[in-house]
């Protein structure tokens, strides 16, 4: 065809390759430059940060692409950690018993950790166990077409359960304690730097590549699928599509993203437990996404930096009064900017476009006007 | 009312049976196709007229992929449809055939059962008694996305399209419905590529094609969700009031629009239900006239128009010199 040239997909495949370079090199200057200039407690801190907004770009996907809202995405991002934390005991433990399992006065390994000795299942796992609880909620929710707010309320209910069974089966979970004391990642010691640098790498580089990947989904023709399930998944039925099982697909992709964050959070930080995953946290990630910007890439990323680092800067400085100062900013931006912090920039930066524009002979909306005048050629 | 209804086939032979047996012999009957056994001709030749024997139930469950064997020009037939909402009856008996390539009118006061009737072939609604045959097949038990994948578009009263999407990425979206979500995470081919450009020109919103549809006039929306049904191919598109609140110049280009896609696709059927007379007028060449559930007369536009009983409950009341 000739006119295949000027068709936008042609011309993707430019800015396609600048950005995946882009994002590469940001990646790569973090790696290098942020160990040089940040101190080993900052860098943790970050690093801690990242994982969570890797789960931020998992909620935005669910929610600010297909509508989905997740009040229950901490139970996944559990999930990964737990069954990472559960080889790390493991790994900790050398031959014997977590000890948590022998507080509660367990003599033997329950059956369902030992495949977690090994490493290789213990990181499908990470994937798997997510996916296929979000799998199974998923069909069970969506054939049944429920959607919106009752969506979001099993959500949190699941939120709710997982925490009292985690909580409820110490022998097994450590309880309320949940999972600490880990020596050991894949035989790298925790507690040496070169470890938790290599940690913090790996952190960036998921986080870049989960980025890109969700970039080029959303940018595809499946991107303005999940857009028209957002706006009008009834409409979208009657043209031949079945909304359901793209959601399904796409809750069961966020929970898998979710549950890789889980497993990059449980060694850097050291513990996972069942306040990490509960109704608080899921409700605080969505925040992240809400106060970032979501139906963008990018302002999720910056909702959970900029929310973690006010909440951890604030406590540091006002211990007192810092959830006030956490809720006055929740508060402010949701009726400030309601599309967040990159959706209100958008806007500032379009309002002074058009207002360019304006001044300008020959404006934008003058063209649109003269074209939409010209007739559809009525020969009737 | 069910004595006032007037035959439901414009065929020439339409209420002499005699005459049309004949023809039956050209009908793809019980044992002539693979085994499909359990018509009788009587029935067939029944269904072919849109008539019903005694038990429709009989006629309906046929070979193994559910086809009954029908006119090969027959594209839907609504056998006995009945739907009630909380003991209202919103349709009552109705029965009903288009045949391929057929553009039909549906008109009728308000609550006449002409929404109800596009929510039932388009599986939106069930009915609680009857059946819909598309092209032989029972869509019973169908969802919504099998049926239009089956080949049924439609347009809804008011118009709806994705509203935070571009023109072109509605477009897009409608083309890809055959291929499914999996596929659309690929390269788009470039015979759909061609097709949406080709459409969003015939639509005339080249101009608009990167701009939002939630930026549209009222106008705009309806041709492009139009133009999202022509570009899926269908074998039969509903349109349900596509002039509803259009300028006469809008309604113009819509007429225009119609008979376009009529030249370039004469084996498409089309369903139209509209208020609008002057629009019907333009293009309408067998109108079916519903009232209070039922049907109440066929024909063309003339005979419809002279028919005292459409005259009483629709067009009616000083309004009488409505040619």
């Amino acid at each position: 065809m000739l006119n295949e040239k000027e068709e936008p997909q042609g011309s993707l495949a430019g800015p396609a390759a600048r950005e995946c370079a882009l994002v590469a090199g940001t990646c790569l200057l973090m790696i290098v430059v942020l160990p040089l200039v940040l101190s080993e407690f900052r860098l943790a801190l970050l690093a801690k940060f990242l994982t969570f907004a890797i789960v931020a770009l998992a909620i935005d996907l669910a929610w600010g692409y297909t509508g989905m809202l997740s009040l229950g995405h901490g139970v996944f991002f559990g999930l990964g950690a737990y069954a990472l934390a559960m080889h790390m005991k493991l790994e900790a433990a050398k031959d014997g018993l977590p000890d948590f399992m022998g507080w509660s006065g367990l003599r033997e390994l329950p059956g369902f950790w030992v495949p977690f000795e090994s490493g290789a299942f213990s990181l499908l796992m990470v994937i798997v166990l997510p996916a296929v609880l979000a799998a199974g909620l998923g069909i069970l929710i969506f054939r049944g077409r429920v959607q919106g707010v009752y969506f979001s309320i099993i959500t949190q209910a699941l939120a709710l359960i997982a925490t009292l069974v985690f909580v409820g089966q110490q022998p097994y979970t450590g309880g309320t304690n949940g999972m600490t004391n880990f020596s050991t990642v894949f035989g790298f010691p925790l507690i040496e730097t070169s470890t938790q640098l290599g940690l913090f790498a790996l952190t960036v580089v998921v986080l870049g590549l989960t980025y890109l990947a969700l970039r080029f989904l959303t940018r595809s023709r499946a991107g303005a699928i999940l857009v028209a399930i957002r706006d009008q998944e009834d409409r979208l039925r009657f043209f031949g599509y079945d909304p359901a099982l793209v959601k399904v697909a796409v809750f069961v992709l966020s929970a898998a993203i979710a549950g890789i964050a889980g497993a990059l959070f449980v060694p850097q930080v050291g513990i996972i437990s069942p306040a990490n995953m509960g109704i608080v946290p899921s409700i605080e990630m969505v925040i992240w996404v809400a106060v970032g910007g979501r139906g963008t890439l990018i302002g999720p990323i910056i909702g959970a930096l900029v929310v973690n680092a006010a909440k951890s800067g604030l406590s540091e400085s006002f211990p007192d009064f810092w959830q006030y100062f956490l809720g006055a900013l929740f508060v402010g931006s949701v009726v400030l900017f309601p599309d967040g912090i990159v959706g209100g920039i958008a806007r500032g930066v379009r309002r002074l476009k058009r207002m360019r524009e304006a001044s300008a002979p020959e404006s934008a909306p003058a063209r649109e006007l003269a074209a939409a005048g010209r007739p559809l050629e009525a020969e009737s | 009312m069910s004595d006032v209804r007037v035959p439901q086939t414009p065929s020439p032979s339409q209420g002499e049976g005699l005459s049309s047996l004949p023809a039956m012999s050209s009908l793809p009957l019980a044992g002539g196709g693979q085994g499909r056994g359990s018509i009788t001709a009587a029935e067939a030749w029944a269904a072919r007229h849109g008539l019903t024997l005694p038990t429709p139930d009989a006629i309906v469950d046929v070979s193994s992929d559910g086809r009954v064997e029908t006119d090969p020009d027959t594209r839907l037939e609504l056998r006995e449809i009945t739907v009630s909402f909380d003991g209202l009856t919103v349709l009552d008996h109705l029965t009903l055939t288009l045949a391929r390539g057929e553009m039909r009118f549906l008109i009728g006061p308000n609550g006449a059962g002409k929404t109800t009737l596009l929510d039932v072939i388009t599986g939106k609604t069930k009915p609680r008694s009857g059946t819909v045959l598309f092209e032989g097949y029972d869509l019973a038990g169908w969802q919504e996305h099998d049926i239009a994948q089956r080949g049924i578009g439609r347009k809804f009263q008011t118009p709806t399209v994705f509203p935070s999407l571009t023109v072109r990425q509605n477009m897009e979206i409608a083309v890809g419905a055959r291929a499914g979500f999996i596929r659309s995470m690929r390269r788009m081919p470039s015979v759909e590529r061609d097709l949406v450009a080709e459409t969003v020109q015939l639509i005339g919103l080249e101009a608009r094609a990167t701009q939002r549809a939630g930026q549209l006039s009222h106008g705009e929306k309806q041709w492009l969700e139009i133009g999202m049904l022509v570009v899926q191919e269908p074998k039969l598109l509903l349109l349900d009031e596509p002039v509803a609140g259009l300028t006469r110049g809008e309604r113009d280009r819509t007429v225009a629009l119609l008979h376009r896609m009529q030249e370039a696709h004469p084996d498409r059927t089309i369903l139209i239900v509209e208020h609008d007379m002057a629009f019907v007028r333009q293009l309408a060449k067998t109108v079916t006239v519903l009232h209070l559930g039922r049907l109440l007369s066929e024909g063309t536009m003339e005979e419809v128009q002279n028919d005292p009983r459409v005259i009483e409950v629709y067009l009616g009341h000083g309004k009488r010199k409505v040619a």
